[in-house]
């Protein structure tokens, strides 16, 4: 028998208003144990296939299926067992601490009027171990760099334990040496046997992870296939409408605006 | 850190302390007034005089015990908004349930004057009437995101209900009832009786338990909409279910308190300082250091003068106070 995909899109279309349409008529497959990169302009809807993906936002038009089963039919809490989203940005509007704040990661697994138990916490702390964050579980939320702040969302996602992570623009804001650290995060969650799905700006990120390539152009175009097929200087020049070239630098893909 | 990390030993070991202080704090307050002269009734007379037993049990433990639920309302409806709409200076009464609770009373008092039950009857129907109005106009606006339409049309259905207030004001009888509804709006307890106490119970009680049994889950509305649903929340029902639940809770006791200030926006400070932010701690922490504040500041309404203040003066007053300590103390952090 064949494996459902992580995530199936069959025929969704999506628009904001009467006028302002995202996406069209949108098939799109993603297997279990995946990277998929979703590359593109700036409002050309990222984001917002990503929340499509999440079920935050509902199609117009069309189907979204989430391990074969379609996204209307989970109920909330084995949705958030299988399937976390890293945003963007997040309001820190109070001194969480570290600790305190990625436990409402364990939200799914609790019962309606639950609070985290020990094995909460034990979860938690694992996943601040492997982000290297055991050392600030005590410090207050706004006393962190962005890209410490960045690590305590990807703890909490991981504390969610899911089956596929999306992130929006994990990298962004990073510095170099966090940077990698994310991308080191993501892969090793990926050899776990997991999905990744992930927007960004950064054609590096796409180039050192992704198996699949979404490339979201301006005018509800969109492209999707395989990275190796996909990456390639003519698409991101369609794409972004500046001329590209892709350079080969010790295996990996490297982007150079010509 | 230590083996275990369920409790926080720090955190949960404050409650028994300031539960044994609020225990004490109604018990001595019982004992405090002006009979047979000022100072504390001693326990002879408590035991001898039958009269001193009347006051102390049908006069002064309603009011005591009321001035506790109001403070452990107003605190706890105060934690709760400050966490779901992200903002420290929010107030319970921002939604257009102050104002439509004092329209309600003002019209009440015009209608059929000094009568406890209908002020208090139709106060809390406007102050429900009023949070329904602001979310139902919330609904209309088409601008920003839901925090900031509910607060403004929170804040349109506050002028509207000041410009009633304001009407019947002008047309009040200002011999018998333009004094009524003046003491009303600054806010009181004096006149409690058992019966009183016992009739905020049935909104009272429900509501509080509902916002403890939920205390954790309040956390998870302080993160974006998305990332809560994400985790598998419906943030819009929860938010629903946790606003109806505050105000209902504040309605109650504003309905015979009248409108007394600041407790709702000073002590989820000092509980989150006390407490840390998770509101598993902070809102027991907060509903505790509610009921104490309520104690004093009424207790210092009855007792500093020989007549009565009004208790919202008395709440402003400290309540600024502490806002003051609040904000000059060390480490503050506000964004």
């Amino acid at each position: 028998m064949k494996e459902d995909p992580a995530v199936l899109l069959s025929d969704v279309s999506f628009a904001y208003g009467p006028e302002k349409s995202i996406i069209s008529s949108l098939n799109i497959n993603l297997p279990r144990n995946s990277a998929t990169a979703i590359l593109g302009p700036n409002g050309t809807g990222k984001t917002t296939l990503l929340h499509l993906m999440l079920g935050w936002l509902k199609p117009r038009q069309g189907r979204i299926l989430l391990l074969g089963r379609d996204l209307d039919a989970w109920d909330g809490a084995s949705r958030g067992r299988t399937l976390s989203l890293l945003p963007q940005k997040e309001p820190v509007n109070f001194e969480y601490t570290v600790l305190e704040y990625i436990l409402l990661g364990r939200a799914p697994y609790l019962k309606p009027l639950q609070s985290p138990g020990a094995v909460d916490f034990k979860i938690a702390t694992n996943a601040l171990r492997l982000t290297g964050l055991e050392e600030m579980e005590n410090s207050r939320l706004p006393t962190l760099s962005g890209g410490e702040t960045q690590l305590v969302l990807l703890s909490r996602s991981l504390t969610q334990d899911p089956d596929i992570l999306l992130l929006d623009e994990p990298t962004n804001h990073l510095d170099l040496k966090n940077k990698h650290h994310m991308i080191e995060l993501m892969s090793k969650f990926k050899q776990q046997g997991k999905t990744i799905i992930f927007t960004t700006h950064d054609p590096d990120l796409a180039s050192s992870l992704a198996d699949f390539l979404i490339l979201m152009g301006n005018h509800g175009l969109v492209l999707h296939g395989s990275f190796q097929e996909l990456f390639t200087g003519e698409n991101l020049t369609n794409i972004y409408g500046l001329p590209v070239k892709i350079l080969e630098i010790d295996g990996q893909r490297k982007v150079l605006v010509k | 850190m230590g083996k275990s990390h369920t409790e926080n030993p720090n955190r949960s070991s404050l409650f028994l302390p300031l539960l044994f202080l609020l225990v004490a704090g109604i018990i001595l307050a019982v004992f405090l007034g002006r009979y047979p002269k000022a100072g504390f009734t001693s326990l002879r007379l408590f035991v001898e005089d039958p009269l001193a037993r009347r006051i102390l049990l049908t006069l002064r433990l309603p009011r005591v015990l009321l001035s506790v639920l109001m403070g452990i309302s107003l605190a706890a409806a105060g934690s709760v908004f400050q966490l779901i709409f992200g903002n420290p200076l929010v107030e319970p009464g921002f939604l257009g349930v102050s104002q439509g609770s004092a329209f309600g009373a003002a019209l009440a008092i015009i209608l059929w004057g000094h009568s406890l039950l209908q002020i208090q009857i139709l106060s809390a129907l406007c102050g429900i009437l009023g949070l329904s109005l602001a979310y139902v106009i919330s609904h209309k606006i088409r601008f920003g995101g839901w925090l900031l339409r509910l607060l403004l049309s929170g804040i349109a259905v506050s002028a509207f209900f000041s410009s009633g207030i304001g009407l019947l004001k002008y047309i009040a009888d200002p011999l018998t009832q333009l004094p009524e509804i003046t003491f009303w709006l600054l806010g009181g307890l004096s006149g409690t009786e058992w019966i009183r106490v016992i009739s905020v119970l049935p909104l009272l009680i429900p509501s509080l338990l509902i916002l403890l049994a939920l205390r954790w889950k309040i956390n998870l509305l302080t993160i974006s909409d998305q990332t809560a649903f994400s985790l598998g929340l419906s943030p819009g029902r929860l938010r629903a279910l946790l606003i109806i639940c505050s105000t209902l809770a504040v309605t109650a006791v504003v309905s015979v308190s009248g409108i007394v200030q600041w407790i709702g926006l000073i002590i989820p400070h000092f509980a989150r300082i006390l407490f840390g932010v998770d509101s598993r701690y902070s809102l027991p922490g907060s509903l505790l250091l509610g009921g104490i504040m309520g104690l004093l500041c009424d207790t210092l309404a009855r007792v500093i003068l020989p007549g009565e203040i009004p208790l919202g003066i008395v709440t402003s007053l400290l309540g600024a106070v502490l806002f003051i300590i609040l904000l000059s103390r060390k480490g503050t952090n506000y964004r």
